[in-house]
């Protein structure tokens, strides 16, 4: 059989990045000192970036998805626990968004310690080992409802 | 007294110990299954060394047994025991891939889901929980593989932490309480709701179960037992002749008569953990009022305070062991310390196994450590404040 020489396209310019199609919007109640409601610890561009971050990465392909202050590589704390619900206010490092309507998303700091639908799933657990974000002891720790400091 | 260690290299989820066999999951969600006494035997040739390898590792029980309590007042042979212990502590005990190759019994996916958050074995049957559940499977050996790839849903809601005794299987739901699947009749069982309270992990207390959290910060859900009517054990043949009576939910934050932000209980102790200190109150459920829970006073451990927030606590025989952000820490029931840097994947102890009651295993990233204790065997158990009451002593 007579070889057939691949032609290979001509290198183009990247198309320059689409512009993102969800919005998000912030929650005033995450952030008027609520008592019965977490609160955010980050001001409100690193809200909207933990989420742009979190939806390219993947975290928001089901609703709700998840997400991760992250400076430097690592996870930070972005949010405090409910006072009404916690017998001491404690550090929140995932966010739990949600699409409200179609690509309109809101989030808040999640509480897996203290509400089960507050714990990601496993695969975005796994993830977030996989690049280093968590621990195996702190993926243990989110998944039994128990403190966990990221 | 130092314990004695096993280590085995691999990357590891979780581990169970039961009737001789280990069960080790690996990060990828596979049981590898391993003859135990096998590797046990492989430790030490010389036979003069087996007794304390066997005893540490195998046979918790053949030094726990009541009938032994004569022989333990007897100053030379405590002495000639706690030599074999030392001697036997000053090596750590390395499984070879060869040794490893030659216990292993099964190698299977599990058949539950994985990650889980935790497990259990109890009379030849593996509960395993997760957020879909708590599913159940035999391990009796008389399975094609080591545990049956049949499993079956016990309950199909969120499960935190499991407990398994003769009275049933507890099951910790993080924010949707505190749940029970009865025993007697464990076929068609269906789950009960004991506490509406968060429970991120939970242990027998005798008939009684203690849940814990970080959230609620732990309460009892009290049983009493009484005499079933006769025609009631006649009509229900296989049911035990006792019943047990809810008799309501006691807050840690009253047993202890602080505010404990976090409690925990096993058996016959329930625990506080407070900056420095540990308070202890002994359950006596079969006797009547304020006798029931009896304090014991405390412990002052001044690393107890040191290592930073608490994330979770058991009691086992030994004493109790404290979880920190990143470290372990066991206090044993003779308030030694023994420190174990390193946040753990895992770690479990076993209060209600009759061979293994000694052991505490931990998960790392690359090992699992299979630790044992023996100083407890040479410990007054009706005066001991830290570590569940053992065999030698029989309840009041």
């Amino acid at each position: 059989m007579a070889n057939r020489r691949r032609h290979n396209p001509p290198p183009q310019a990247p198309p320059p990045p689409a512009a993102p199609v969800w919005q998000y919007i912030t929650k005033p109640d995450h952030r008027n000192n609520s008592p019965r409601k977490s609160q955010w610890a980050i001001v409100w561009a690193h809200e909207q970036q933990a989420f742009a971050f979190s939806h390219a990465a993947g975290w928001c392909a089901g609703n709700p998805g998840w997400g991760l202050h992250t400076v430097g590589g690592a996870p930070r704390n972005l949010g405090r626990g409910a006072r009404h619900y916690q017998r001491h206010g404690i550090d929140l490092f995932i966010a739990k968004f949600v699409e409200g309507n179609p690509q309109l998303w809101h989030g808040y700091p999640g509480d897996p310690q203290l509400n089960n639908q507050d714990i990601p799933p496993e695969r975005i657990l796994e993830d977030w080992v996989a690049r280093q974000l968590i621990s195996r002891s702190q993926q243990r720790r989110i998944m039994k409802a128990q403190r966990c400091a990221l | 007294m130092r314990p004695l260690t096993i280590l085995i290299p691999g990357k590891f989820w979780d581990s169970q110990l039961y009737m001789g066999r280990l069960y080790l999951w690996t990060i990828e969600g596979a049981i590898l299954t391993y003859d135990w006494d096998r590797i046990v035997g492989s430790l030490v040739n010389a036979p003069k060394e087996k007794l304390a390898i066997e005893c540490a590792f195998s046979r918790s029980d053949f030094l726990y047994g009541a009938h032994l309590a004569s022989v333990f007042r007897d100053p030379d042979v405590v002495a000639l025991l706690k030599g074999k212990f030392a001697k036997a502590a000053r090596t750590k005990y390395e499984i070879t891939a060869g040794t490893l190759r030659n216990a292993l019994l099964g190698h299977q996916d599990t058949p539950f889901a994985f990650p889980h958050t935790d497990s259990t074995i109890f009379k030849r049957h593996m509960f395993v929980g997760s957020r879909m559940g708590l599913f159940t499977a035999s391990c009796g050996k008389r399975t094609l593989k080591p545990v049956s790839t049949r499993t079956e849903r016990v309950w199909d809601g969120v499960t935190t932490g499991i407990s398994a005794s003769t009275y049933g299987i507890a099951i910790a739901a993080g924010s949707d309480g505190l749940w029970e699947v009865p025993r007697h009749d464990s076929s068609a069982a269906r789950p009960v709701l004991v506490s509406e309270g968060h429970a991120s992990s939970c242990e027998w207390t005798y008939w009684s179960i203690y849940a814990s959290s970080h959230a609620s910060g732990g309460y009892l859900a009290d049983y009493t037992r009484r005499d079933r009517h006769p025609d009631e054990i006649e009509n229900y043949g296989t049911y035990p002749e006792k019943e047990r009576a809810f008799h309501g939910v006691f807050d840690g934050a009253d047993i202890f008569g602080t505010k404990a932000t976090y409690t925990w209980g096993t058996k016959d102790k329930f625990c506080s953990a407070t900056r420095a200190r540990i308070s202890v109150r002994q359950y006596k459920p079969w006797l009547e009022g304020d006798a029931r829970v009896i304090s014991l006073g405390h412990v002052d451990d001044a690393l107890v305070g040191k290592l930073g927030e608490l994330v979770s606590a058991k009691t086992a025989s030994f004493g109790v062991v404290l979880e920190y952000d990143d470290t372990l820490l066991v206090v044993d029931s003779t308030n030694e310390d023994h420190h174990l840097p390193g946040a753990p994947v895992n770690w479990r102890v076993f209060p209600r196994s009759k061979r293994y009651e000694n052991h505490l295993h931990v998960v790392r990233t690359d090992c699992i450590e299979i630790i044992s204790f023996n100083h407890d065997y040479f410990v007054d158990q009706k005066s001991k404040v830290l570590g569940t009451l053992q065999h030698k002593t029989q309840p009041d």
